[in-house]
């Protein structure tokens, strides 16, 4: 105190938002430069694949069924002859869409319903929560399949079905961040300068929320692809002929004694995009993590 | 003093006002209030403390002023005015309404008081955005002149801080620029030097009595620290288990305390220049909400206890004389052996 009154404070190099802060900070590790640089990536190629592919994904050619890798298709072909680098790099699309839609909704579906769950508490804590638990109590990927089942078979319909079966644990989680962040003194001054209660919750609760909140949206992100797809493999997400790493992993299996070595490209794509997810996630629950520990 | 009427006998407004007010915990019938039959007033200009020790119900009374209890609290009785306007049992609506523009509050813990998330400046032109419909950037003016009113060097700099860059004076600071930004006729100001070392905890008290002089708000100094009553409050209200037991101006309370609570608090204060001898103490605790004894709810505690006196009935509030009240039964003897020491 009698420094800061005697001297003058020297101010921070540059006032950042503290979402670049957080930003900033993943990059800083390895880690998280990495996942981040490759989650980057996929968007990048998913927006340019007509320029990157080298043929076109649908082009079927059934004289060159089951190439081998070589010059020409750098990862061979598939069972009707088309270019697997062409399909993974169109498939992309799917991986960089599909987990956005899907965690999108449930965002949209559990955030609000978590946050004046948490916040209000008492009767509408009581419903909101009692529906959730219903809804968990339904193992995700068979929920996911009877909501297909219901709305069709689509990559439109799979990622409402993950996104609705992502919201009840969504809500789970800003409820639960909600509940812990009602107890601060700074809910108390914002009542007490007269907030109303959807500024304390928008304004006052949500920001402090989002911390925990945005480990468990790069999580469900990865959650979500393998979701896809896992839904894809089944043949209830993205149709024939629309490529997508899961049906692509389909199409591979089934020819697995004719060419086993066509489930690793998108095996691999698969398993690495996850990883980033994951290990993105990881990280910025480091970054985010103890800020509020005084 | 009528109900509708603010201005009382003297001429001065009365900007809260408290009549015997009585919270209950909700789905506990029968029970004894948590506080009961509470009544006292601030004036404008005037710094009135409410003290007592922990459990005592000053900071659930604060709430309740405020109309901020917890869900499990209720009011059962008694009104509360403030700036002449009945707050008990209004609109959620209007008691927002009236918080931050006609009562400000400072709370105990700065630290955990500011949003981590919000800039300094932000959190305190906050409530005039909301209060005076200013926009944002007519309000961050007015924040920033705030911060150099509370004695914030390089206002301007520190109103794009964020609370954890500054120390827990300034973030006190901070809280009671946010809590006077609408210049409120109330400031209710709950253990606002508790969590603050002692020379930053003189500081702010200066600094409450400087805006006070200002703009003439009454402030309710919620605190257990006498020493800070004696330096800062007009008058004094003792709570005890949730009742006021005795108010008087300061000088009067300290000089010759009527009730044996506020007695044996201010023999329990350390004084310099005195002999060294075993500090007193107030031997026993408060009881907890719900074990109030019957009668007297000091009455295990005190030495002037009489059973046949004490522990029937409810004690009433008594004058010792005009302004100075005492809810005990044997005033007289208390008053006398505080002057034969």
């Amino acid at each position: 105190m009698t420094t800061s009154h005697s001297m003058p404070v020297p101010l921070p190099a540059s006032r950042r938002r503290p979402g670049l802060r957080v930003l900033r900070q993943i990059v800083r590790r390895p880690a998280g430069a990495i996942s981040l640089c490759l989650l980057v990536g996929l968007v990048f190629v998913a927006v340019f694949a007509p320029l990157i592919a080298p043929y076109d994904p649908y082009d079927q050619s059934l004289r060159d069924q089951f190439q081998g890798p070589s010059s020409e298709h750098w990862l061979g072909t598939d069972d009707f002859g088309r270019d697997v680098l062409s399909r993974l790099i169109y498939a992309t699309r799917i991986v960089v869409i599909a987990p956005v839609v899907a965690v999108g909704l449930a965002v949209l579906v559990g955030l609000p319903s978590g946050l004046f769950a948490g916040y209000l508490r008492g009767r509408v804590d009581a419903v909101l929560s009692r529906i959730a638990d219903a809804l968990l109590s339904i193992p995700a990927i068979v929920a996911a399949i009877a909501i297909v089942a219901v709305l069709g078979p689509g990559i439109g319909t799979t990622m409402i079905a993950i996104g609705l079966v992502f919201a009840p644990r969504l809500f789970r989680i800003v409820r639960g961040a909600t509940l812990s962040v009602v107890e601060e003194g700074y809910i108390d001054a914002a009542q007490s300068i007269g907030a109303s209660t959807n500024r304390v919750v928008w304004v006052h609760c949500l920001p402090n929320v989002l911390a925990p909140l945005l480990v468990q949206i790069t999580l469900m992100m990865g959650f979500a692809l393998l979701a896809e797809a896992g839904l894809s493999f089944l043949g209830l997400g993205v149709q024939l002929p629309q490529a997508s790493w899961g049906s692509m992993l389909k199409a591979a299996a089934d020819q697995q004694f004719r060419a086993p070595y066509a489930v690793i490209p998108s095996g691999v794509c698969l398993t690495l995009t996850i990883l980033a997810f994951n290990t993105l996630g990881d990280v910025v629950r480091d970054v985010t993590g103890d800020r509020k520990t005084s | 003093m009528t109900l509708s009427d603010p201005v009382s006998k003297t001429g001065i407004e009365t900007v809260l006002s408290v009549e015997g007010l009585r919270l209950d915990l909700l789905g506990s019938p029968g029970q004894p209030g948590l506080v009961d039959d509470v009544s006292f007033e601030v004036r404008a200009g005037e710094t009135v403390a409410l003290i007592g020790e922990s459990g005592c119900g000053k900071s659930i009374t604060a709430l309740a002023i405020l109309g901020l209890l917890p869900a499990v609290v209720a009011v059962s009785a008694g009104t509360v005015l403030i700036a002449g306007e009945k707050t008990t049992g209004a609109k959620a609506r209007r008691l927002a309404a009236l918080r931050g523009s006609s009562v400000g509050t400072v709370f105990q813990d700065p630290m955990s008081s500011l949003n981590p998330t919000m800039t300094i400046g932000a959190q305190i032109a906050e409530s005039r955005q909301l209060h005076l419909k200013e926009s944002r950037k007519v309000a961050t003016e007015k924040a920033i002149e705030l911060l150099e009113l509370v004695g914030i060097p390089n206002p301007r700099s520190r109103a794009a801080a964020y609370p954890f860059e500054l120390s827990g004076g300034m973030q006190q600071r901070a809280l009671i620029a946010a809590a006077v930004a609408c210049e409120p006729q109330l400031l209710i100001a709950d253990e606002p030097t508790t969590a603050l070392d002692v020379t930053v905890q003189a500081e702010i008290l200066e600094l409450l009595k400087s805006i006070q002089e200002r703009n003439g708000m009454g402030v309710l100094l919620v605190t257990h620290d006498l020493g800070v009553v004696a330096g800062v409050a007009d008058r004094v209200v003792v709570m005890y288990a949730g009742e006021t037991v005795e108010q008087a101006q300061t000088e009067d309370l300290f000089a010759s305390p009527a009730h044996p609570y506020t007695r044996a608090l201010l023999s329990s204060v350390p004084q310099t220049g005195k002999r060294l001898k075993p500090l007193p103490i107030v031997p026993g605790r408060v009881p907890p909400a719900g074990a109030f004894p019957q009668g007297c709810r000091f009455q295990d505690r005190c030495s002037y206890m009489v059973p046949s006196l004490c522990l029937d009935g409810t004690i009433p509030v008594a004058q010792v004389h005009p302004h100075h009240e005492s809810r005990c039964l044997r005033i007289d003897e208390v008053v006398r052996s505080e002057r034969t020491p």
